[in-house]
Parts: structure tokens; sequence; C-alpha cells
């Protein structure tokens, strides 16, 4: 048995001190979610009002951060999102051509994008990353940036966007994949790394190619 | 052989190494994955990239904090909210069925983390009428209020929903009372205009730019009929919450008035109102979005270029308006 929270357990005074203190995260989120500074300020404040607004039905113990991503993404998705034929569009585009279905990047290309001996990506690619979330379709953006930026777990994810986590980890999955393709050809550009036959699986270094079709 | 296997095992393992990488496996999953990664340099390497391009999105998106801009406005909204739940606690609102069934879905069921009895109560329309209600009871107005918007916002989407408009002409808000108090106070200055401070264009310039924080130039409207040119008629300075605005007075000889309102877009932002409807406009062979909305019997136009905002207001008909900040 739960105890029913008390009902003035927190004043609008207090609570708008607990969502400040979520400011920054929700800031950071709504930069990536949206591509401009005063729609992610607009976003992050209307959120953040209705967080106030509703406090009563924040069950208090409980993560006030998933909580209050659940309702920026939730403001996110009825309100702010682009139009729909771009959606439809992008969605229409994976399935003819699935990114899954697409080649490895090599081990030595994997390593030649990345800093070495740090856990990022050269500041290059870095900023094509970004360039390159901000292109994502909504439904792809908004769970890998909850995942990756927000670090929920697949199952808060799945909450706030109201989808099984199947689909979660699917749209995280092709998210991440439409990024590395993206990574990979601005590095082929940037002279980076070299073109791999488009297409296929490359083959890791020490083997041939028959072994690796396996 | 065994090439083969551990071919196939990486492929098998695609999906679990995004699973790892995100902390999501249990440890049984993680002690064989590791397992795997210790044999293979391919999908340690395709951790480290993982790891490697989230590291990077988080550390990209972190490098920002919220604004102060945006915490100021929190703040006073947030006051604004608790000086409304004050009068709302006095007033005895009428509650029709249909206000609670948009509240809830203002906040979805997976946002309620509890539902009191009484807001049960109050859902099953058993609240005694005239039982004095609380902030929580007045809640269902103001929601039922912001779905009415979001649904008015989605439908002006639809209108100006072209792939290439941008991100902002998704209006949005769902707190509108605000923005709506930002076109009232810019029509009322229209409408009540106080006496211009400067009316030589050049030291509206020089003063007020440094003010505003963008250029303020008093603009020759291109696109007006040249027998009834606008006259630049001097400016003033307003205060709109805590951010300066140029206010710079033009009139004809006919006496029709038009008011333009100069201000920081990344300070002010009236473009995302919720009142407002975009329009696609055509300016020299370039696409322009005027957003337009109405306010004490005044149309406005709001424009942006470069960070700098520009709306107007005057004695004309919104076509007539909506040419003249594609000026700017």
């Amino acid at each position: 048995m739960t105890p029913a929270p008390d009902p003035s357990a927190y004043s609008a005074k207090e609570f708008e001190a607990l969502i400040l203190g979520q400011l920054d995260g929700m800031y950071a989120v709504a930069r990536r979610l949206t591509r401009d500074a005063t729609v992610a300020e607009d976003l992050v404040h209307d959120a953040a009002l209705k967080a106030l607004k509703a406090r009563g039905q924040f069950a208090p113990g409980t993560n006030l951060r998933a909580w209050m991503l659940r309702i920026l993404t939730n403001t996110f998705i009825n309100g702010y999102r682009r139009g729909g034929l771009e959606r439809t569009t992008f969605e229409g585009a994976h399935q003819a051509e699935d990114p899954v279905a697409d080649g490895w990047i090599s081990a030595a290309s994997m390593r030649a994008m990345r800093e070495p001996e740090e856990e990022a990506l050269r500041p290059v690619l870095r900023a094509e990353l970004s360039r390159a979330v901000e292109e994502l379709p909504d439904e792809f953006r908004v769970a890998l940036v909850l995942c990756d930026v927000e670090e929920l777990s697949y199952k808060e994810i799945a909450e706030s966007m109201g989808t099984p986590i199947g689909t979660v980890m699917s749209r995280i999955h092709r998210a991440r994949k439409l990024l590395q393709e993206r990574l990979r050809k601005h590095a082929v550009a940037a002279g980076i790394i070299a073109e791999e036959t488009a297409g296929t699986n490359v083959v890791p270094i020490g083997r041939s190619r028959k072994e690796a079709k396996g | 052989m065994i090439a083969e296997a551990a071919t196939r095992t990486c492929r098998d393992i695609e999906r679990a190494l995004e699973a790892y990488v995100d902390g999501e496996l249990d440890a049984s999953c993680v002690l064989a994955i590791d397992a795997h990664l210790g044999s293979c340099a391919l999908c340690s390497e395709r951790v480290a990239f993982a790891a490697s391009m989230k590291r990077s999105l988080r550390t990209a998106a972190h490098a920002e904090a919220a604004p102060a801009s945006l915490r100021a406005r929190f703040a006073r909204a947030a006051e604004e909210l608790a000086r409304d739940e004050e009068l709302g606690a006095k007033v005895v609102p009428l509650r029709p069925p249909a206000a609670q069934a948009h509240a809830s879905s203002d906040v979805s069921p997976s946002e309620r983390g509890h539902v009191s009895p009484s807001e049960r109560r109050a859902a099953a329309g058993l609240e005694p009428a005239r039982q004095p209600p609380s902030w929580r009871s007045a809640l269902p107005w103001a929601a039922a209020a912001a779905a009415a918007i979001a649904i008015g916002g989605s439908m002006r989407t639809l209108r100006s929903g072209q792939p290439g408009a941008p991100a902002n002409d998704v209006a949005t808000a769902s707190f509108a009372s605000a923005r709506t108090q930002l076109l009232e106070e810019l029509a009322g200055q229209h409408a009540r205009p106080l006496p211009p401070e400067e009316i030589d264009p050049a030291r509206v310039t020089k003063v007020f730019s440094p003010i505003v924080g963008v250029p303020v130039r008093p603009v020759a409207f291109a696109n007006v009929p040249m027998n009834d040119p606008w006259a630049f008629a001097g400016a003033r300075l307003m205060a709109v919450r805590d951010e300066a605005a140029a206010t710079l007075y033009y009139q004809n000889h006919g006496g029709t008035r038009v008011t333009v309102f100069v201000f920081d877009a990344n300070r002010i932002a009236i473009r995302s109102a919720c009142c407002l409807a975009a329009r696609l406009v055509r300016v020299g062979g370039e696409e322009r979005t005027i957003h337009v909305g109405h306010a004490r019997g005044y149309p406005l136009a709001v424009s942006e270029h470069d960070g700098v905002g520009y709306a107007v207001s005057g004695d004309l008909k919104e076509p007539e308006l909506v040419n003249m900040a594609a000026n700017f």
C-alpha cells in the first residue's frame, strides 16, 4: 500500500525551485530536439510551466527528471515538431533504403574517426554529428536524444514517447545508423578515411572476403 | 570455420552491442559481450566508436546552459501562475464536462504519477458545485485552454506546413496569456502613442541601437504608393517586459499612422506566439514568412531578420501591413 501523497506536498514556490534545477538538462534536450535556440527556449518554458501547473500529479520520491522530460517530450511531440509532410518523406525513404542493410565501417576507419585515446569523435566530425542529429526524423531524434543526451533507460524513453520498448530500440538503432553513415561520408569528404566499397560489408583487416561472408 | 563463427557472432550481437553501450544489458549478457570483445577487434572498435558518438552528442548538448532569459521568463510566469491560482481559488468556475476531457489529454496518463481521490471525484463530476475550488480544481480550465490553443496551433501548421518552412512556423505555445499580453502592449502603444523622444533618424540609430541591442534603422518603405509615402515621425524607447524595444512612428499625408517596433528577437520571442498565423510573402524572388496577429482591434505583422525582430501595427488592413513588414 502506497500512502497517498499529500496534495500540498509541494508549494508552487518549492516546486518552482525544483524545476529550476532541471532547467539546464531540459534546455540541453530541447536544443537538440529543435533547430533554433528561440524555439528551444519556448519549448522548455512551456514544458516547465506545464510541470508547475501539474505538480499535484508528481508523486514525490519518484524521478523528477524523467517526469519533466516526459512532459518536455510530449510538449514537443504534440506541438513543436515539424510538419507532417517532411516526416512522411523520411519514413518512406527509410523503408525503401534501410540503412541497417548498409555496409559496416571498417575498424580502421572507425578508429580514424575518433580522437586517439579519448571517448569522443574528432572535432570536425562532432560538428557534423550535431548537424546530422538536427536532420533526423523527429521520432528518431527524440528517442536518440533522450537516450544519449539525458541517458534515460529504454523503458523510460518508451514511457515518454508512448511506444513499446522494441520501437524505441529500433528508432535509436536506425538513428545511429543514419548518423554513422553521414559521419562516414563526411570523413571521406574530409580526407580522414578512404572510401570503402559502398553497400558491401567491408572486410576487417587480416581477414579474407570469403571468410568474412560467413 | 572459427573465423566464420566469429563473424556470425559479430552480426548476431550487433544490436546487443548498442544495448551494451547504453547500459541496458543485465550482468550475464555484459559478461558474454565482454568475452567476445576481448577476442574481436572489430566489435571492440564498434563499441568504442558508438561510445564516442554517444559521448560527443552528450557533450555538445550540455555545452550550453539554459539562458538567463529563460530562467527569468519562467520565474515571471511562475509568479503569474501563483497569482492566477490565488485568484482562481476565489472564483467558482463552471465546469463543462469537455474541459475535464481536454485536461486529461494535456497531461497524459503516463505523466500522471498519481491521481488523488479528490481528482477522481472531480473527473467523475462529483465535486460539490459550491465547494470553493482549490488551484487544482481550477487546473482543468487552464488545461482546456491550453489544449484548445494546441489544436489551433496544429491547424495553423497544416496551413503553413510546407516542408521548407522554418521550424518556428509550428506555432506552439501552450501558455498563451503572456504572449497575448505582449501583442496587446504593442497594439496599445500604437493606439495611444507616447510622444517621440527622437525625431532625427540618424540619432535614433545612434542612441537607440545600443539600448535595444540590435541596429535600429528607420527605413523608407519601398513597396507603398509613392503618391502618399510614409514619413518618419519620430521614435521612442519602450519597455517590453524587462527588455527594451524601439518604437518608430510613421505617418502619411492622409493621417494614417503606422508604428514599427524593433527589438532583439532572441530576447523578445514574439514570433512563436500562439496567436500568430504565418503568411508567406514573396519579396524580390525570396520567400519570407511574416507572422500576423490581432490585438485591440489592430492587426500586427511580425518579421524577423538576422536576429532583429520587427513588429508593425497600424491603421491598415492586414495584407498591407504584411507587405510593410516584408520590407524588413
